[in-house]
């Protein structure tokens, strides 16, 4: 990736963010200390970083084919699922000492079933996440927040105290809040960092340990404080979608002269928009309310859509954007009627708005490029 | 392995309870090779021993319908000294005084070996789901419950749970070789009855589960078959696909018109 | 489009598609047998509910958007008429409109890679050719397609203020999972209490439960006649005629009893006259088969009855065949919502497989193939399905354990262009031949 951010810090996340194993991990390992893998934001982080171990968002970062995986799956599953569980059969995921499933769509759930048939990871589980947001279902996972403190319990010989998990969620919102503070840099009319900067320091925060992130992000900020950016773009963007975790995406689209200002995605703004209660005194509690409800929610969290879009709008909004893109991978059910909608009520609102489909390792950059800078004609033309 | 080995002794203490506490226990035993567990039996045992269905109409006595109560477990050890080698224990009335009833149905098989291990286990599973290995005797395909029916015709040649429990016994010592005991269980006093005995094992289906999904870790994989044999890498394997279905046909019978070739 | 505007086209839609059945069954009375008087009582009652739901839209009467899996008997209970969102992809696949239905969904830009049983209630719901009820009742699994309609819908301005009640799915299968289940239930009858003005009687919910119980026995019954070979009855008649009287119509209604009594019936005479699925003169059961999904409705006639006269391959059970019915105890409202639980969380075919883990699918494929002597487990691949196609190692792992065949062949079960009917007869020609069956 180009970038003029000259601080040791961002060097540090561009790295964790291209490969899948990074010296921070390395080094974590090195000291005896666990790692474990989980897929999807709404498993509780805390947790593993409360339990002395290293939470890892897993990534098919490096895969380049999916021989291996294609006699799991099928040609209609997603790709992220394919490249994921490719790279975990050739052996690159063999640093991890557990994993943590749930069943967050049809195509990254069955990595679980197939995990436990074809690979010899010690710890295991699969967790299940309730469609809805009501009560019920906050009650739901509490219940299942606790059977997975308990099982971490046994199996890694710790004692979760609730005092452990109130630290851990305490410093995970200080996390939050420096992301946080990165993205209000992107309101400015010149932004310091750019969309896929910006992505490569959101992935790095999920493949290294917290404590350490939090100092190099610490570093970032001051960097990007005293940093004056570019004026030098065509329109101001904002991105929704899913998984995705390759800043190489987002600075295709950037170099045809869109800059990504906010997103709504899965290792964006959704991670770190809202924070964990720290006044509630139970913290399972706490995690099960910010996983289930508080947090801004993604189309496969039921009955939110109106939520979703007053989330967009309002990022539009405030990041003072010109249009907005909505990615999808391939063979998605839930993105492709997520955009389906957000174009209908989007176009109300009369803010331009592209969907666009995409495979999980990057590929057809012609056509990519074709589709952005027609997108950003039309934005121009608008007198945007 | 122990898993099971508290509920061995669980099970033990049951019947211990069932007889002080006055239910009509019959006991038989009979150790011994599959071979000497099938000598003399009324009925054939073994595959295709029972080719047909058995239809409602055709029906002497049915077992562990839902609604009489319904209970079926296998519990193994490597230690087959907790088990007593060829003892079938029945509880409550036998088949041969149950014309047209409809039996609550307890049947609970312990099963021990010093070689047993935990890749015995999803075999051992099967073993309880007889197919059509049992003369007369048809388990309805209902995956929740051990629900059977014994054909009118198994009754008339003698078929009780003497030759139930044998029959079992045979095809477990005959689909697991590391087996050296066999013990039985039937219960078909009350519902009541089988509804505790079901109480006492329910934990045995999450160990089930748990076993299951660490077996599957052991096993290795296969590619797409391509469809054109001449260039498929697979040929092989499809070929030894093919010898097992060959084999099978074989095994199970005449070419008779209406049979299975 | 405005309520009022949605109403007439709907009310215009649904009445052609009750016309199309009523034609059917006109087509069913000249079948011969009683299998053929089967599907006629089958369309006799579909019609029934139809007309009623007709009644209700014109007079503006209370009746709901409901599911298979949401428990059924409740709806019966409380006398509340009810059609499935998905009812046409399901039943009416068949229809002439099907084909154009599908391009206007594809017109509308969502994408060809969402299951067409779901791109078809939503492009319904947009256009207003879904007549609106009092209520719905959501459906969140077992697969993402399914919470994602129910969002179209709950955004779309003509039903954005119909109340809608979806039960949330746990994804384990254990008892904590069925108790919680059965709150979701407990909500659900509440909310149909005050949105639709209907009350739940217990004692009302006791009959339809037992009655359903009685069905679903006759169900099982059935089933273990399928197990005879040769199988007495083929593609035509079985399990998604059970389904759809059991689950989409008269869910514990003594008419559905009385259907199943007569599918029995049916049966055994065939097993005890020896005869097998066709009637064609020298035909005989050479293949069995297990069709592990729904049968193509959209395109149903051009591959199930090829297959039985070309290979004499007969689907001896189907996904939607294999209900293991849980029966409910009615001793009290807590097991009875219990046993509704169970069985709509574990027991609804394809909802069993989908929803949870893999282990549905393996242990239903270990059960089936021995219990009914199956030579080849076919996994359509359904489009739709992602869940089930990553699940293929597993399914293929399982049948090698059991030294039975396993195809795989990819297609829509509803449009017919996605693999045409003409390929898929080849693959499955070659693959009986590479496999020596038949």
């Amino acid at each position: 990736m180009e970038t003029d951010i000259k601080s040791e810090a961002f060097r540090k996340f561009l790295e964790a963010s291209e490969s899948i194993m990074n010296p921070e991990v390395r080094a974590w390992k090195d000291q005896g200390r666990g790692v474990v893998g989980f897929f999807c934001s709404t498993v509780p982080e805390e947790l593993f970083t409360a339990a002395g171990l290293l939470p890892f968002r897993m990534r098919g970062t490096g895969s380049t084919s999916t021989e291996l995986s294609d006699a799991y799956f099928s040609p209609i599953n997603c790709s992220f699922p394919r490249h994921t569980f490719n790279q975990a059969l050739r052996g690159e995921y063999d640093f991890l000492d557990g994993l943590v499933c749930i069943n967050s769509c049809d195509h990254v759930r069955r990595i679980y079933d197939n995990w436990i048939r074809a690979l010899k990871t010690p710890f295991v589980q699969v967790m299940s996440l309730p469609r809805k947001v009501g009560e019920p279902q906050i009650d739901w996972y509490y219940d299942e927040l606790n059977i997975l403190r308990g099982q971490l319990e046994e199996h890694f010989g710790v004692q979760l105290t609730d005092q452990r998990i109130a630290e851990a969620i305490g410093l995970q919102n200080q996390v939050r809040g420096l992301q946080k503070q990165l993205y209000l840099l992107r309101k400015a009319d010149k932004p310091p960092i750019t969309g896929a900067e910006t992505l490569a320091v959101m992935v790095a925060g999920t493949a290294m340990p917290k404590q350490r992130y939090k100092e190099l992000l610490t570093e970032l900020l001051e960097e990007l404080g005293e940093k004056q950016g570019s004026r030098d773009y065509r329109a101001r963007l904002m991105l929704l979608g899913g998984e995705l975790d390759d800043p190489a995406y987002i600075e295709i689209i950037e170099k045809q002269g869109g800059l990504v200002v906010t997103d709504s995605s899965c290792f964006g703004s959704r991670l770190m928009w809202a924070s964990v209660d720290e006044a509630e005194p139970d913290p399972i509690r706490a995690l099960a309310r910010y996983y289930i409800h508080d947090r801004p929610s993604c189309p496969r969290m039921y009955g939110l859509q109106p939520q979703r879009i007053a989330f967009t709008r309002e990022m539009a909004r405030e990041f003072r954007v010109d249009g907005i893109i909505g990615e999808r991978l391939l063979f998605c059910d839930q993105w492709v009627v997520e955009n389906y909608m957000t174009e209908l009520d989007l176009k109300e609102d009369e803010i331009p708005f592209m969907a666009l489909d995409r495979e999980y390792i990057l590929s057809g950059e012609g056509q990519l490029r074709t589709r952005v800078q027609a997108f950003l004609e039309t934005l121009e033309a608008r007198g945007n | 392995m122990a898993r099971f080995d508290e509920y061995i002794e669980k099970v033990s203490r049951y019947i211990e309870e069932m007889r002080s506490g006055g239910a009509r226990a019959v006991e038989f035993d009979h150790p011994g090779s599959p071979e000497q567990l099938r000598e003399g039996l009324p009925i054939g045992v073994g595959p295709n021993a029972n080719p047909g269905i058995v239809l409602r109409s055709d029906t002497f006595v049915e077992l562990g319908n839902p609604q009489a109560g319904s209970c079926a477990a296998l519990l193994w050890t490597d230690r087959p000294s907790l088990i007593r080698d060829g003892r079938i224990t029945l509880f409550g009335p036998d088949i041969q005084e149950s014309a047209d009833a409809s039996l609550p149905f307890g049947q609970i098989l312990t099963v021990g070996g010093n070689d047993l291990g935990q890749e015995d286990h999803e075999k051992l599973q099967q073993a309880q789901h007889v197919a059509d290995q049992i003369e007369g005797y048809m388990v309805r395909s209902a995956s929740q419950n051990l629900w059977s029916r014994i054909s009118k015709d198994a009754a008339a040649k003698g078929f009780d749970f003497e030759t139930l429990g044998r029959a079992l016994m045979d095809l477990v010592k005959t689909g697991a070789p590391a087996v050296s005991a066999v013990e039985v269980l039937f219960v078909t006093t009350s519902k009541a009855d089988v509804k505790r005995l079901d109480g006492i094992v329910s934990g045995v289906r999450e160990i089930n589960r748990e076993i299951l999904k660490e077996t599957w870790k052991a096993r290795g994989y296969d590619l797409d078959c391509d469809f054109d044999c001449t260039s498929c890498k697979d040929q092989e394997i499809c070929d030894d696909i093919r010898d097992v279905i060959v084999a099978r046909k074989k095994k199970t019978g005449s070419e008779k018109d209406g049979e299975r070739p | 489009m405005d309520r009022d505007a949605v109403r007439e086209k709907s009310l215009a839609r649904y009445k052609q598609e009750r016309d199309w059945f009523a034609l059917l069954r006109e087509a069913t009375k000249l079948l011969p047998g009683e299998e053929g008087r089967l599907q006629e009582k089958l369309l006799t009652i579909l019609l029934d509910s139809k007309e009623t739901v007709v009644d209700c839209v014109e007079n503006e009467k209370s009746f709901i958007a409901g599911y298979f899996c949401n428990a059924p008997e409740l709806f019966h209970a409380m006398d509340l008429p009810w059609y499935m969102l998905m009812e046409t992809p399901f039943l009416a696949a068949s229809a002439p409109y099907l084909l154009s239905d599908i391009e206007g969904a594809e017109n509308m830009g969502i994408g060809t890679d969402l299951c067409t049983a779901i791109r078809l209630p939503i492009y319904y719901i947009e256009n207003g050719l879904m007549p609106v009820p009092s209520a719905v009742l959501g459906l969140l699994y077992p697969c993402d397609g399914a919470p994602m309609l129910h969002q179209v819908l709950e955004h779309n301005k003509a039903w954005k203020d119909v109340p809608i009640y979806s039960c949330d799915p746990p994804y384990t299968s254990d008892e904590r999972a069925v108790e919680y289940f059965a709150d979701e239930l407990r909500r659900m009858a509440d909310f149909l209490q005050k949105h639709t003005g209907k009350t739940l009687d217990m004692e009302k919910l006791v009959e339809v439960c037992e009655e359903s119980n009685k069905s679903y026995t006759l169900w099982q019954d059935y089933n273990e006649l399928r197990r005879n070979v040769p199988c007495p009855h083929g593609w035509e008649i079985g399990g998604a005629q059970a389904f759809a009287i059991s689950q989409c119509f008269v869910a514990g209604d003594p008419r559905c009893t009385d259907w199943f009594r007569q599918l029995y019936k049916c049966g055994e005479l065939k097993i005890q006259e020896g005869k097998g699925a066709s009637a064609t003169e020298g035909w005989k059961e050479k293949i069995r088969l297990f069709w592990f999904d729904i049968m193509p409705y959209g395109w149903i006639f051009e591959l199930m009855p090829w297959l039985e006269e070309e290979w004499g391959a007969v689907i001896v059970m189907d996904m939607f065949s294999n209900f293991p019915y849980t029966l409910i105890d009615t001793s009290s409202e807590k097991t009875i919502f219990h046993g509704l639980a169970k069985r709509n969380l574990l027991d609804a075919p394809m909802i069993r497989q989908a929803r949870g883990t893999a282990e549905n699918f393996s242990n239903d494929i270990g059960r089936i193939v021995k219990d009914y002597k199956i030579d080849c487990v076919i996994w359509p691949g359904h489009m739709g399905h992602k869940d089930g196609a990553a699940t293929t190692g597993i399914m293929r792992e399982t049948c090698r354990e059991l030294a039975v065949p396993f195809l795989h062949i990819g297609l829509d079960l509803f449009d017919r262009r996605y693999t045409n009917p003409e390929e898929v007869r080849t693959k499955v020609s070659e693959y009986f031949r590479g496999m020596g069956l038949g």
